[in-house]
């Protein structure tokens, strides 16, 4: 009867480095040592190169993300301006709360806040003496829309802000053959303000522009 | 993979303790440790690039410099992260064109502590503002406030401007500088027609900013 000890293979201990190395004559050794030591920079590289990869994805993420999550950016402070279908002036000396940070003081700023889930939005302001211009700023930074009073007809800006499928729809309203007296906006984004900002160049116009830009009318278009 | 040393190689060797199930291996640690770096990192810089000025999109001339993308559709992110951070309206292309000096023309950073002499032309507008703002590019405010428009200033026969900027009243055109302290110059045009073509813009057609005299 043969021992069932002496039927299992002999397993050799893995030498260890030092016994290895023990083991080795000084060339190998020193081979030995240099691939040790590429093999530790190898891994601090990739080490490095995960950690730069994250922190570019981190940094993207986060740039792309603030615009997201911003509340005190414009379109969001002052998406409920203009309620009663008139601008609401804002500027540096009104609220110092919502001043805008880099404001023309030679400058009267009315704005009207949009939100087009509700339906779009006519605008219609009028001309005056002084430099009037109109624009329209998403939520979240950008703008897609801005006309001066060089494009007044009769002394009025009008134009309809609206989505991309209520623009649809309003095109497929319309009459075959008949000509269309409205200038249509359209937005990428549901919210956003309308600014109508009109220049002061001399004290005395201060009460002219504010009522110039108070003048802009904000109202449904449905 | 053979002969490929692995990022991991030498930290999968000790095992998790049965007895201490809570601890995390060394694997596990060194993966957030390298998170939180990265986290940091990539947090930390963008804070740093999102000052006044968005770090890509500038239009330089002579000592002015403009960020016409902000006014845009196609605002980079950048751009629209500056601008989501507090209440601000930039000129939009085709309202106007702001453009903003830290340094005279010949590239020495301003200062309250100097007199300086803004001359030249300007471009075709329906009007034009300079204001003196901070070293943050506000605008000052209260009684600090300082600023012109083209109504305030008289220009010679060619249109050419000359104004005097410093801290110390002067005659002529006058632009009130604040005491000792760094300024930038605000300089907006209003319903110009440059205003969508300003990076092909000579920056001759822009006033100079010269330093005349600096105290101490």
């Amino acid at each position: 009867m043969r021992h069932a000890a002496l039927e299992q293979p002999i397993k050799a201990a893995p030498p260890d480095r030092q016994s290895l190395s023990l083991a080795m004559p000084a060339a190998s050794q020193k081979q030995l040592r240099w691939l040790m030591a590429r093999g530790n920079l190898a891994r601090l590289l990739h080490g490095l190169v995960l950690l730069l990869a994250l922190a570019a994805l981190a940094h993207i993420l986060t740039t792309l993300l603030i615009p997201h999550y911003a509340s005190q950016d414009s379109g969001s402070l002052f998406v409920v301006s203009g309620a009663e279908g008139r601008a609401d002036l804002i500027g540096t000396d009104v609220n110092p709360e919502t001043a805008i940070i880099d404001a023309d003081p030679f400058t009267a700023i009315g704005v009207c806040g949009f939100d087009l889930t509700d339906g779009p939005l006519r605008v219609r302001a009028r001309s005056g003496q002084l430099p009037l211009a109109l624009s329209v700023h998403v939520r979240g930074g950008g703008v897609f829309y801005a006309v001066t009073d060089k494009a007044a007809q009769r002394g009025i800006i009008e134009f309809v802000v609206l989505k991309q499928l209520q623009f649809d729809e309003r095109v497929a309203r319309d009459d075959d053959g008949e000509s269309i007296r409205e200038l249509r906006v359209v937005s990428p984004v549901p919210q956003g303000i309308v600014v109508a900002r009109a220049l002061v160049k001399q004290p005395s116009d201060r009460q002219t522009a504010e009522a110039l830009v108070r003048g802009m009318a904000c109202g449904s278009a449905s | 993979m053979a002969g490929v040393p692995s990022l991991f190689a030498p930290l999968t060797l000790p095992r998790r303790s049965r007895l201490d199930p809570v601890r995390p291996d060394l694997r596990t640690r060194y993966l957030i440790v390298l998170v939180l770096a990265a986290l940091a990192a990539g947090i930390g810089s963008t804070w740093a690039v999102l000052g006044e000025k968005p770090p890509v999109g500038a239009v330089k001339l002579g000592p002015w410099q403009s960020f016409p993308r902000l006014g845009s559709a196609d605002i980079d992110p950048y751009g629209r992260a500056i601008l989501a951070r507090g209440p601000h309206l930039p000129l939009a292309t085709g309202e106007g064109i702001q453009l903003n000096a830290a340094t005279d023309s010949a590239g020495a950073t301003l200062s309250g502590s100097c007199r300086y002499r803004i001359s030249g032309t300007t471009l075709p507008s329906r009007g034009w503002t300079l204001v003196v703002a901070n070293g943050a590019s506000r605008p000052l405010t209260g009684t600090d406030a300082a600023g012109l428009t083209d109504a305030d200033v008289l220009t010679d026969e060619a249109g050419k401007l000359s104004i005097t900027a410093s801290p110390q009243m002067s005659s002529g055109n006058w632009l009130r500088l604040p005491q000792q302290a760094r300024f930038e110059l605000i300089l907006r045009f209003y319903d110009t027609p440059v205003s969508s073509s300003i990076s092909q813009l000579d920056p001759a057609a822009l006033p100079r900013i010269d330093r005349l005299a600096c105290e101490g």
